[in-house]
């Protein structure tokens, strides 16, 4: 597969002050992610965001949102385009996107959280699967 | 076995052949138009009343909306493509980038499972390399 990174943004960052009895039981993240496509540019946009909650608790302690934006040199074979401005992404391509960019989504979350009282706050390894299956 | 009869009447074929192919063309594209509105409705989880509520309008409205017969305003078009994040009128404008798919999930994690302090010693330079060593492994650092 021919494709490139070509830049990764940070959209959105939010900690929330916890209030003075806070003692964290379970993390619990909400895990978003949106694709967006630029066929002039061949670009593929994959948004990420989690949302953290202390057990299921309707409380938002942290949002944290990235984009990655991958650049695909066999865009046409890999991204096909629909009427009505639909498109579906393959989806071998779409296992090795959404897994870079949780990655690239926990990594940022770690630099942002660490030193806080978020900094056990560790986004879990997620099947990228998981989203390839909802798909469906 | 009753095979179904086609219904032949007078009155429906008269109606066909008095009706020109613009008129048939016009009701077409309205009821293309209401069922895009309805499936985007259904699409965003509302049901005509929360939708209705969103737009200011009575649900009776909505319901002459998805039959096919209203005759809409560009200004009511323009308020429904915003609250259904959907496209209704082609204004030339080629969109770059659009939304196909929102996929969520949820995941939890105890804090009490990660590691923190305790096993942060390990990666201190010189006990990293012990540690590495007694677990048969070579560690290689660079002394500044």
């Amino acid at each position: 597969m021919q494709f490139k990174l070509k830049g990764i943004e940070l959209l959105r960052t939010l900690i929330n002050q916890p209030g003075l009895s806070f003692s964290p039981t379970e993390f619990q993240f909400d895990v978003s992610v949106e694709y967006r496509i630029d066929p002039s540019q061949k670009l593929i946009f994959v948004l990420t965001t989690a949302d953290v909650r202390n057990d299921n608790k309707p409380e938002q302690l942290a949002a944290i949102s990235s984009a990655c934006i991958f650049g695909l040199e066999n865009f046409e074979e890999l991204v096909k385009i629909k009427p009505d401005n639909q498109f579906e992404v393959k989806d071998e391509t779409m296992l090795i996107l959404v897994s870079i960019s949780l990655s690239t989504l926990r990594g940022i979350m770690f630099d942002q959280f660490r030193g806080t009282y978020l900094h056990a706050a560790i986004l879990p390894v997620i099947d990228p699967k998981q989203f390839i299956l909802q798909k469906k | 076995m009753n095979k179904p009869k086609r219904h032949k009447s007078k009155l429906i074929q008269e109606i066909q052949q008095n009706r020109s192919a613009a008129e048939f063309e016009k009701t077409k594209k309205r009821m293309l138009l209401a069922v895009k509105i309805q499936d985007a409705i259904k699409a965003k989880g509302y049901t005509y009343t929360q939708f209705a509520k969103m737009m200011d309008q009575h649900v009776s409205v909505i319901s002459k909306w998805v039959s096919g017969t209203h005759n809409f305003t560009t200004e009511t078009l323009f308020e429904i493509e915003e609250k259904l994040e959907i496209s209704l009128i082609n204004t030339g404008e080629e969109k770059p980038a659009e939304i196909i798919n929102k996929f969520e999930l949820t995941v939890s994690i105890n804090p009490k499972d990660i590691l923190t302090s305790e096993y942060s010693n390990y990666l201190n330079p010189g006990i990293l390399d012990r540690y590495v060593s007694l677990q048969g492994g070579m560690a290689a650092t660079v002394n500044s």
